[in-house]
């Protein structure tokens, strides 16, 4: 994978390309999953739907399969980053393809790491409508943690849900990643290396 | 610190609206307290070029508060943001002017939002966020609960302090009764 260069044994990240885009503008309006995610049902034009891709956003990449060909899997981003009170909110979404493998949960752990490696956020947040806390089944409980449920907030499917906002610490994610995390850091290392 | 224990004030009091003379002394309380202003000055503070740009981003209303001791003063401004209409919610802000506690007439002011969000819209819940250093006079209301809790989110006077966002409940907050 060219790029950013965080490979992970299932999947990687890398740049996300115009080309992506226009898949997750496809995926994001499709039946199966065009009111569960963040639109909610609105079809928004794909101008728009680009620009608020990229609203306040400090980072962003797609989640692929390692092994070649590279299936598109989804996306994960960086957004509202508070540099003055270090911590930044995060998203990841999978295509309809991969909900519920657990491939995108994977691409998120690569970015978080990627996240605490680059800037030195003390935490990051993340939110989560009850009808999709599902997908984070595949991630470590320990690491994450419910800080707040804000009830009955969002409507879906003929009722109201309540939205979840997570939190995960730099010291347990470091503390639960332990030498896995270090062997990573130090493969990213060798990769970026001049020569 | 709850209504019950800062209840409304007694004295005359009423919400007006913002005029363009109400600028200089806004940014001067931006500039002055940012802690106490997340919607205006969560990015640092704005230029006064800026600031009336931001003062009215996404504010679906906003009032001075005005209390009367014989003439009517200024003493908060109280905001409703953020609506979310397909869900019908909504953001409650107030900003006080300080110094000196009117905590019984910023209770009447955000009761008197209450209301008139309630007559003009039908939202089935208000949010409003607190840092731990501020408190609100709706805490401790019936119909209010916290709903997320932050632990050590904002650097401010060599520490970090807790956020709270705290939630009224419409079906079960009745502004209309605790309104003297």
């Amino acid at each position: 994978v060219k790029g950013l260069g965080l490979t992970g044994a299932r999947v990687s990240l890398r740049t996300l390309l115009p080309e992506d885009e226009r898949r997750l503008y496809a995926e994001e309006l499709s039946e199966s999953l065009g009111s569960r995610w963040r639109l909610g049902g609105a079809t928004p034009s794909p101008r728009q739907h680009s620009a608020s891709l990229w609203a306040n956003v400090l980072a962003q990449y797609a989640i692929v399969k390692t092994r070649q060909p590279a299936e598109f899997v989804g996306v994960t981003a960086a957004y509202d980053a508070d540099h003055r009170n270090g911590h930044a909110w995060i998203a990841v979404a999978a295509v309809a393809a991969y909900q519920g493998s657990g491939l995108a949960i994977g691409g998120a752990g690569l970015f978080i790491d990627y996240m605490f490696h680059e800037w030195p956020f003390r935490r990051l947040y993340a939110e989560s409508m009850e009808f999709s806390i599902r997908a984070f089944s595949h991630a470590s409980p320990a690491h994450l943690q419910v800080v707040g449920r804000l009830k009955d907030d969002r409507w879906h499917d003929g009722r109201f849900h309540d939205r979840l906002i997570l939190q995960i610490e730099r010291t347990t994610w470091e503390a639960g990643m332990g030498k896995e995390l270090a062997d990573r850091r130090r493969r990213m290392e060798e990769r970026s290396a001049p020569g | 610190v709850g209504l019950k224990r800062v209840p409304p004030t007694s004295a005359p009091i009423r919400l007006r609206p913002v005029s363009d003379q109400d600028l200089g002394p806004l940014y001067r309380i931006a500039s002055e307290r940012p802690e106490e202003w997340a919607r205006v000055c969560h990015r640092g503070v704005p230029s006064p070029a800026q600031f009336g740009d931001r003062l009215w981003a996404g504010v679906l209303a906003q009032f001075i508060i005005e209390l009367s001791d014989g003439v009517y003063e200024p003493v908060g401004l109280v905001s409703l943001h953020s609506a979310d209409f397909a869900n019908r919610t909504a953001w409650l802000e107030l900003v006080s002017f300080g110094p000196g506690n009117q905590d019984g007439a910023y209770a009447s002011g955000l009761l008197l939002l209450t209301r008139y969000a309630a007559r003009s819209w039908d939202f089935r819940k208000l949010y409003f966020e607190t840092l731990e250093f501020q408190g609100s006079p709706l805490i401790g209301v019936p119909g209010v609960e916290k709903e997320a809790h932050f632990r050590e989110f904002y650097y401010h006077d060599g520490r970090y302090w807790d956020r709270m966002i705290w939630a009224i409940d419409n079906s079960k907050f009745e502004p209309e009764s605790l309104i003297s």
